[in-house]
């Protein structure tokens, strides 16, 4: 069984953590192991992070590719992200309990009237082994395309997905800050004013800097070091 | 070991000892730690290099928003080790110090008293742990007061090249054209010998502003005689004004300054012809066009980032890029006019004022002043008890309050946008306050004299050291034409 949470519930750099117990053996040995997150467009990973993590040899990150959008730009959704386990490697930890710390990021969310945060939810993560229909060649070393699963991936209709059971332990949310769209009146206003304020002021001792030191060049005052 | 015993060789050495330091520190954090020393934008431009050495495009790199070159400066990260960047930005960074050390003992300063200031720089644990992180500011540093020194110098195709290639790495050095243009005033001598082409234009412009002196005086005859016509006065005081404008124009758009503007710009279009040839629309989306049209709606220093989350996306969004931009804009460029002869007094009060009013503001672009501030100490009246200190304590504790609210909101989650806003004010104004004072309490000092030599403004020089080898900066110095 796979169990998995997220840390913390507030942040815009949560984590979510995967337990699982590598004990359930694949049915054929060019079948894969995949835990599938499917990140909401309410947030995204950054698969240059992934990559330096190093968390297995195969990590796919699918859609969202924008790492600066905030939400209501991320037109091409959230991501779903592969982590993948060739059998053999899955057989060689047989029986260990392999721990999974996927880094989020949550994107900023559009700003509210009513509420200070919104809660992203993030759905619970599929595990299980992905095998091809139709046994590969021997002599071919491809691995097998992800699992159809929910709307975000085409439909493959060359592969089976033996789900294990995975749990979530506690809510799987975020809660993230929002902007008041109440405060943009006084935000407007005070930028607006302050902005002003500090311009003139700094016109201002540019226009004496620059008269006075008219007035010395004219009373033809020369340095020592002239 | 007292100051005295202390030369800038000794200076440089510990600056280097402390950036290797600091190198082989960082190696081992990351390898070592969770929490990285290597800043997240050098491993952008490796990944960027790496897909350069692939045959790729280094915009294949999400967030990778530099120029070309930089990557391919940095292929060595991987064909030899990953660390060479921060080696080359580490030996920018010693090059400034160089360079400042320089330019403080062309203008007088005895090299010891000169130390002081330098070591504001090389000795700085802030300038240091951003190179040794990675961090390409240093670059930009070398190559804007590489300009300027070189101009001091007269050597002046290298300048305008230097100045090219500083623009082509990052536009925001494009600012510092206005008093760059300003200190190559025609009275202080010629830099370089003019080709034939300019010589035409000499004589040409000297041609239509006799014309036009010659209007003036008409002019003014004119309305000496007759002037009970209000609307025909209008007109003529119109048409003098614009006439004043365009003769003033034209008395600006000297030979040198006409030169320094096409190298500088013939510079800096090859190599943006050179990358787009490369990689097409790609280079100018990325190197040029993401930065002038960048809204960070994300939380950082500028004054502007909270109204423009709240704005993001609306019609307002676009009056506010307007409205914002202008500020700067005029602000900017009046410095630079006004001081340009003070050459290192107006690109430092040009870079604060850009990053004061910048519609995004993050730490890296501190550097970017920091690197001009040695330069303008000497020149200044505010003495630490207790005016400069009291405008530093302002500068870090507006930013810590700032830097408070913001690891709350990004870390804890609370929703302190409100008090991120008002610490984003509260530094807005003590960096308007420190500009201020700076302006007010500013020994200005033309760097040039009326001989076109380089004027001793900050001391005799070293005490061995004979007047006429201030001379040697001032080689090529040739008799400036008369005076129109």
């Amino acid at each position: 069984m796979a169990t998995h949470t997220v840390a913390p519930s507030s942040s815009f750099h949560p984590h979510l953590y995967t337990n699982i117990t590598f004990n359930h053996a694949p049915s054929r040995l060019d079948c894969i192991f995949d835990i599938i997150y499917i990140i909401p467009r309410e947030a995204f990973v950054d698969i240059n992070q992934l990559n330096d993590l190093k968390i297995s040899k195969h990590v796919v990150v699918l859609n969202e590719t924008d790492l600066e959008a905030p939400v209501e730009v991320a037109v091409r959704g959230g991501n779903v992200v592969a982590i993948r386990y060739e059998a053999d490697d899955y057989l060689m930890l047989l029986g260990q309990q392999i721990s999974i710390d996927l880094p989020l990021h949550m994107r900023y969310q559009k700003p509210d009237s009513m509420w200070t945060h919104q809660t992203v939810t993030i759905p619970t993560p599929k595990v299980g082994w992905t095998c091809l229909i139709d046994p590969p060649q021997k002599s071919s070393s491809s691995i097998p395309p992800l699992p159809t699963i929910d709307f975000h991936l085409e439909r493959d209709s060359r592969t089976t997905f033996d789900e294990i059971e995975s749990t979530a332990v506690g809510n799987m949310t975020v809660s993230v800050p929002v902007g008041r769209t109440d405060d943009i009146y006084t935000v407007q206003t005070g930028t607006f004013v302050t902005v002003t304020l500090g311009s003139l002021w700094i016109a201002y001792s540019l226009y004496r800097a620059v008269v006075k030191r008219k007035r010395t060049e004219a009373k033809g005052k020369r340095r020592k070091s002239e | 070991m007292a100051l005295s015993d202390v030369s800038f060789r000794t200076l440089w050495l510990a600056a280097a000892a402390l950036r290797i330091i600091l190198l082989v520190y960082g190696e081992w954090q990351d390898r070592h730690f969770v929490v990285k020393y290597t800043d997240i934008d050098y491993l952008v431009f490796t990944d960027a290099a790496r897909h350069i050495t692939q045959g790729e495009s280094p915009y294949n790199r999400a967030t990778y928003r530099y120029t070309p070159l930089l990557a391919m400066l940095l292929t060595p990260n991987i064909y030899l080790f990953q660390a060479f960047g921060k080696c080359i930005f580490v030996g920018a960074d010693l090059l400034v110090g160089w360079l400042l050390h320089r330019i403080l003992t062309l203008r007088g300063m005895p090299s010891k008293r000169a130390l002081l200031y330098t070591s504001l720089w090389l000795l700085n644990p802030m300038v240091a742990n951003i190179s040794t992180r990675g961090n390409c500011e240093s670059i930009l540093g070398c190559l804007v007061l590489g300009t300027m020194y070189l101009l001091l110098i007269r050597h002046f195709y290298a300048a305008c090249a230097c100045f090219g290639l500083a623009v082509h790495l990052k536009i925001y050095p494009v600012i510092y054209a206005a008093p760059f243009l300003v200190l190559l005033d025609e009275k202080y001598g010629l830099p370089v010998n003019w080709p034939n082409m300019l010589w035409t234009y000499e004589r040409l412009r000297i041609q239509v502003l006799r014309l036009y002196l010659d209007e003036d005086e008409k002019a003014d005859d004119v309305l000496a005689e007759d002037d009970n016509d209000r609307l025909d006065n209008l007109v003529d005081k119109s048409s003098r004004v614009l006439s004043r404008a365009l003769r003033h124009g034209l008395m600006f758009l000297s030979p040198t300054r006409v030169s320094f503007a096409v190298v500088s710009a013939a510079v800096f279009f090859a190599l943006g012809g050179l990358m787009y040839s490369m990689y097409e629309d790609q280079f100018l989306e990325c190197t040029y066009f993401y930065h002038v049209t960048r809204k960070d709606h994300r939380h950082n220093f500028s004054v502007w980032f909270y109204h423009i989350y709240l704005t993001f996306g609306s019609n307002e969004d676009n009056i506010l890029g307007l409205l914002t931009f202008f500020p700067q804009l005029v602000l900017v460029m009046a410095s630079g006019f006004a001081f340009g002869k003070d050459i290192f007094f107006a690109c430092f009060i040009q870079t604060f004022l850009f990053v004061t009013f910048n519609k995004v503001c993050t730490s890296q672009y501190f550097m970017w002043y920091l690197c001009l501030l040695p330069l303008v100490l000497p020149s200044t009246k505010i003495s630490f008890r207790w005016l400069g200190l009291c405008l530093i304590v302002c500068w870090v504790v507006t930013q810590a309050a700032w830097l408070y609210f913001a690891y709350h909101l990004e870390f804890e989650g609370e929703n302190t946008f409100f008090s991120l806003w008002l610490a984003g004010l509260a530094f807005f104004g003590s960096n308007c306050w420190i500009v201020v004072e700076l302006i007010n309490n500013h020994r200005f000092e033309n760097v040039f004299g009326a001989s076109g030599r380089i004027r001793w403004c900050w001391g005799n020089g070293e005490p061995k050291q004979q007047p006429s080898d201030a001379s040697s900066a001032n080689n090529g110095h040739m008799v400036p034409p008369s005076s129109l």
